[in-house]
C-alpha cells in the first residue's frame, strides 16, 4: 500500500533521458507541465499523451513504475473527475437525474482534467525516475542560484530537498514495519468512522515521528562528521553540469512543443472547451 | 489424537508473482508446534525467518498451504486474524519504535485494551507483564521515551506479554544490546514461558543464544525447511550448518575440527556440556 | 636538531608518538549532573588497532565522541594528532577523524553511492578530477566498486555500511573510529565490516572500534576496559580477557574459548587461561587429549 508511492525515487539507468543535463531537464519538466496545462482540445492531448509514453519508453524504467506512482492520487483524480463532470456548464445534456445534470461538455472536461493530472504526475516521475536526487537538487541549486542575490537560502533548500527524498524509502519501511507492529497488537486501522480511524494512526505517527527526529538528529551529526558546514565557500561537486548539445535540442523540442499545442488548440473540431 | 498448537502445511509464499521478480520468500514448509516449547529458528538474512513468523500470526497471507491454529484453518472464512494475533503474540525487531503512548503502563495495556478486556483485568496483567520482563513498578507512570534502550526493549516486549498470548514469537529480541542486556531478557523469556507454560518461538542469528535455551530447532535455508529436531540433533550436523554459511558457536567449531582431525569427541554446542566431555576423555583422577 | 632526533628515533620505532593523548578527560552533560566519563587517562599509538568494550552507559561512546570533538572536554585534556580538542579546531580535527556510527541507515546523506562516498570530499573542496580518484579507491578499499552508481538504500546492512566507511576513508583521516559499526548488522555484515576493518589495520591505520561483541575485541591489538566512565583493564586481548571473573562481573563477557579453559581449570586440569582464538583452543584440548596437560593435585 504504502510502497505503491513511487514519486521521487530513482532508478538508475543509462538512457539519453538519464544522460540530459539536470538543469536542462527541470526547465524541460516545466515547459512540459505549462504545454500540458495550456492544452484545451483532443488534439493537443493526445500530441501531450503520445508525447509523455514516448518520453516513458525513451527513459527505459518499466511501464508499471509509472501507473504504480499514479495509484496513489486515485482518489484525487475520482474527485476531481466527478466534481468537473457535475459542475460544468453546457447545452448537450447527456442524462440527468435529482438535481444533477451530466452534460457531453462535463465529460469531456473530465476526462481533459484527469488526463492533466495524471500527464503531469507521469511527467514529473519521468524527471524524478531518470535523474538522481542529487543531480536533481544540485541542478535546482543552479538554476535557482541568482536568487542567491536577494538572500534566498539556496543551498539549505535543496540540502532539505535530497535529504528528503533520500529518506522517503527509509521512512516508508519504517511505516510499514510499525504498522504491522501495531496490527500483532490489535491495532485496527480499518473500521470505524473517520475519526476513528484518524485516531486510530497515532500509533503509527507517534513512533513514526520520534523515529524521524533521531535520524534527524543522527545524520545531522553524522555531516558534520564529514565536514559540513553548509554553503561553504570553495565547496566542490562530484557531479559536473555541462550542457552539450543534446541537451539545447530537447529544450528547444519542448519549446516547439508549446507552440504546437497553441497551434492545436487552434482546431475547433470536436470538444472544445 | 489431540492437534497441534500451531501446524504448517505446504506453506509457500511467494513476492511479486507474476513479474519477473518473483521470488518464493517460503517455499513448501510444513511442521507442527506444540504446547510449552522453546524453539529456535536460525537462518540468513532472506532465507524466509521473517516471512514465516508473520505467516504464523496471520499479517501474511500465504500464496498457497495452510496454517493451522489449534486445528483451525486461519484463513478459513469466519476465523479473524485479529483474534489469532492476541493468541500468537509477535515481538518484532527492534520493538522499542512502537512504544507510543504517554506512560509505560498506557503503553502495554494497548494490546489488552484492544482485546476489550475490563480495566481491573488490564492492570493485573500489565502488573504481571512488567513482573515478567523485570521492569520495577516505579516505571509505570514514566514515559517511554525516558527510558534506557534496554528498558524500551523490555516495555515492549511486556506489551506482547500482557495479552497472554499461548505462542510468544520473537525476532532478534537481543539486538544491539550489550551481553548482560542479551543474558537478562532471555532469562526472563524462559522464565516467563516455564511458568506460563507457553511456547515460544525465538529467532536469533546468536547461535550461543539458541543454544543456551532452546529445546528445537528451525533452520531456513534458501526458504526451505532443512531442518527442524532437537537442538543436539541440529547442533550434531554442525558441518552442514557451517556450509549453510551459518556461524555455529566457537565452541561447536572447536569440537568440528577436532573430530576432524580424528579425535573421539561428541557434538556440543555449550561451554558447559563442552568441558565435561574434556575432562572425561581426559580421565579425571579419582 | 631535536625534530630530526625525533624523526630518527621514530624510524626506527624506539619512540612512538601518542597520536590519542587523554589527561584526566571528564566529561558531563549538564553542571552537577554525574560524569559520563571520569579523570579518564589514555594514550594510543600511531597505527594501533583499540578496541573499547564496556556494557551500555559504561562511557565508551562518549569517549568515543570526544575524539572527533562531537563532545568536548568537561574538564581534563584531549589531545588527537597533535590536535587540541576543542571548539575551535573542529574542522581540521573532523579532517583528521573518520567516524562511523552504529546506524548505517543514518549516516548516509545521498541516495547514489559514490555521491555519498564523496559527501566529505565535496564538503572540503577537493578538486574535481582528486574527488572522482579518491572516491573510486575508497569504494576499490570497502569491495564495494561494482556498487558505485547503485541506489543506497536498495543495499544490505553490511553494505551500508561498508558505503560509510568509504565516505569516513575518502577524507583519508589518519584515525578511524567506529561506534559499534556492526550491532545493527547480521552475522554476514559484521563479517565484510569486520573484514574491511582488519584491511585498515594492515595498512597502518590508527583504529578506535568501540563494540560489545568479544569475538570482535579479541582481533584488536588492544583492549581497553571501560566501566562506570572510566576505563578499568587495559591491555592486550589475551591479557584482558585472563580477567574473565572481572569481566563477567561488570556485564561483560569472554570467548567461549576462553571461558571452556575457565571451566577446565575449575575441573582440575593445568590450562593456559590466555586462550582466545578457534586455533588456540584447537591446540590446548588436543594437548589436554594427548595427556599432555597436567591435573592441579599431581
Amino acid at each position: 500500500m504504502i510502497r505503491d508511492i513511487t514519486l521521487g525515487q530513482y532508478f538508475p539507468g543509462h538512457s539519453l533521458l538519464h544522460r540530459l543535463d539536470p538543469r536542462a531537464k527541470i526547465v524541460m519538466t516545466v515547459l512540459y507541465i505549462t504545454a500540458l496545462f495550456l492544452a484545451s482540445t483532443i488534439f493537443s492531448y493526445l500530441v501531450m499523451g503520445v508525447g509523455t509514453f514516448a518520453l516513458i519508453f525513451l527513459s527505459g524504467v518499466p511501464f508499471r513504475f509509472y501507473f504504480k506512482g499514479l495509484r496513489p492520487l486515485l482518489l484525487i483524480m475520482c474527485f476531481t473527475g466527478i466534481l468537473n463532470m457535475f459542475y460544468t456548464n453546457g447545452d448537450r445534456v447527456l442524462f440527468s437525474f435529482w438535481v444533477f445534470t451530466v452534460t457531453l461538455e462535463g465529460v469531456i472536461t473530465a476526462i481533459f482534467m484527469v488526463a492533466r493530472i495524471m500527464l503531469m504526475v507521469m511527467s514529473m516521475s519521468i524527471l524524478t525516475y531518470t535523474t538522481s536526487p542529487l543531480l536533481l537538487t544540485g541542478g535546482l541549486e543552479r538554476l535557482l542560484s541568482p536568487l542567491k542575490k536577494i538572500r534566498f537560502p539556496v543551498h539549505e533548500f535543496s540540502m532539505m530537498m535530497s535529504t528528503a527524498l533520500r529518506f522517503i524509502p527509509t521512512l516508508l519501511d519504517e511505516t510499514e514495519k510499525i504498522m504491522n507492529a501495531q496490527k500483532a497488537r490489535g491495532a485496527d486501522f480499518q473500521s470505524g468512522n473517520l475519526f476513528r480511524r484518524a485516531k486510530a494512526m497515532l500509533p503509527i505517527l507517534i513512533p513514526l515521528f520520534v523515529s524521524a527526529f533521531q535520524r534527524a538528529e543522527e545524520l545531522a551529526v553524522a555531516m558534520e562528521c564529514r565536514c559540513y558546514t553548509g554553503d561553504s565557500k570553495g565547496r566542490t561537486r562530484y557531479v559536473r553540469y555541462q550542457m552539450e548539445a543534446r541537451d539545447y535540442v530537447a529544450l528547444v523540442c519542448c519549446a516547439a512543443l508549446i507552440g504546437l499545442i497553441l497551434g492545436l488548440n487552434q482546431l475547433q473540431l470536436w470538444g472544445h472547451v | 489424537m489431540s492437534e497441534a498448537l500451531l501446524r504448517a502445511s505446504c506453506l509457500t509464499h511467494v513476492y511479486s508473482a507474476g513479474t519477473p521478480f518473483e521470488k518464493a520468500a517460503v517455499a513448501d514448509v510444513s511442521f507442527e508446534i506444540g504446547d510449552n516449547e522453546f524453539i529456535g529458528v536460525i537462518g540468513h538474512t532472506g532465507s524466509g525467518k521473517s516471512t514465516l513468523i508473520q505467516s504464523l500470526n496471520g499479517l501474511l497471507k500465504p500464496s498457497s498451504g495452510q496454517i493451522f491454529y489449534q486445528g483451525q484453518d486461519i484463513w478459513k472464512k469466519g476465523f479473524s486474524q485479529r483474534e489469532l494475533r492476541f493468541r500468537v503474540g509477535l515481538v518484532f525487531q527492534y520493538p522499542e519504535y512502537q512504544l507510543f503512548e504517554e506512560t509505560v503502563e498506557k503503553d502495554i495495556a494497548f494490546g489488552p485494551k484492544n482485546m476489550g478486556l475490563s480495566e481491573e483485568e488490564i492492570r493485573q496483567r500489565v502488573e504481571e507483564a512488567m513482573y515478567f520482563v523485570g521492569l520495577p513498578d516505579r516505571f509505570r507512570t514514566r514515559s517511554p521515551f525516558e527510558l534506557s534502550g534496554g528498558q524500551k526493549r523490555r516495555a515492549a516486549i511486556a506489551g506482547i506479554m500482557a495479552m497472554r498470548p499461548k505462542v510468544l514469537i520473537l525476532d532478534e529480541p537481543t539486538a544491539g544490546l550489550d551481553p548482560r542486556g542479551c543474558h537478562e531478557i532471555l532469562s526472563r523469556i524462559r522464565e516467563y514461558q516455564q511458568t506460563e507454560k507457553i511456547t515460544v518461538i525465538l529467532v536469533s542469528h546468536s547461535m550461543e543464544d539458541i543454544c543456551a535455551n532452546a529445546q528445537k530447532v528451525m533452520v531456513l535455508h534458501q526458504a526451505h525447511l532443512v531442518m527442524f529436531a532437537p537442538t543436539e540433533e541440529v547442533f550434531a550436523r554442525a558441518g552442514e550448518l557451517s556450509e549453510m554459511g551459518l556461524s555455529v558457536p566457537q565452541i561447536t567449531r572447536v569440537f568440528l575440527t577436532l573430530s576432524q582431525k580424528g579425535y573421539d569427541l561428541s557434538s556440543v554446542f555449550s561451554v558447559a556440556r563442552a568441558a565435561d566431555e574434556i575432562l572425561r576423555k581426559a580421565g579425571r583422577p579419582q | 636538531m631535536a625534530e630530526l632526533i625525533v624523526l630518527i628515533l621514530k624510524e626506527k620505532g624506539i619512540l612512538t608518538l601518542n597520536i590519542i593523548e587523554a589527561k584526566g578527560l571528564t566529561f558531563q552533560y549538564e553542571e552537577n549532573s554525574e560524569p559520563v566519563l571520569k579523570q579518564v587517562d589514555l594514550e594510543i599509538c600511531e597505527g594501533e588497532f583499540v578496541a573499547v568494550l564496556g556494557h551500555n552507559g559504561s562511557g565508551k561512546s562518549t569517549l568515543a565522541k570526544h575524539l572527533n570533538g562531537i563532545c568536548l572536554p568537561t574538564s581534563g585534556k584531549l589531545t588527537v594528532a597533535g590536535i587540541s580538542v576543542c571548539e575551535e579546531n573542529l574542522s581540521q580535527l573532523r579532517r583528521t577523524v573518520g567516524m562511523v556510527f552504529q546506524n548505517p541507515d543514518n549516516q548516509l546523506v545521498t541516495t547514489i553511492v559514490a555521491e555519498d562516498v564523496a559527501f566529505a570530499l565535496e564538503n572540503t573542496g577537493v578538486p574535481y578530477e582528486e574527488m572522482h580518484q579518491r572516491v573510486a579507491e575508497a569504494l576499490r578499499i570497502v569491495g564495494m566498486e561494482s556498487f558505485a552508481s547503485h541506489a543506497t538504500h536498495q543495499l544490505s546492512g553490511g553494505q551500508k555500511q561498508r558505503v560509510a566507511i568509504a565516505g569516513v576513508i575518502a577524507m583519508q583521516p589518519r584515525i578511524l573510529v567506529l561506534d559499534e559499526p556492526t550491532a545493527m548488522l547480521d552475522p554476514r555484515g559484521r563479517q565484510e565490516v569486520m573484514a574491511v576493518i582488519r584491511r585498515f589495520r594492515e595498512q597502518g591505520m590508527t583504529i578506535v572500534l568501540i563494540t560489545h561483541f568479544m569475538d570482535e575485541a579479541a582481533q584488536a591489538d588492544r583492549v581497553v576496559v571501560m566501566d562506570d566512565g572510566d576505563i578499568v583493564l587495559d591491555g592486550s586481548p589475551h591479557y584482558v580477557f585472563q580477567n574473565a571473573g572481572y569481566l563477567w562481573s561488570i556485564g561483560l563477557d569472554v570467548p567461549q574459548s576462553t571461558d571452556l579453559m575457565f571451566r577446565l581449570r575449575a575441573g582440575g586440569l593445568k590450562v593456559p587461561l590466555a586462550v582466545l582464538t578457534e586455533e588456540e583452543c584447537v591446540s590446548v584440548v588436543e594437548d589436554i587429549l594427548n595427556g599432555k596437560v597436567a591435573w592441579e593435585d599431581e
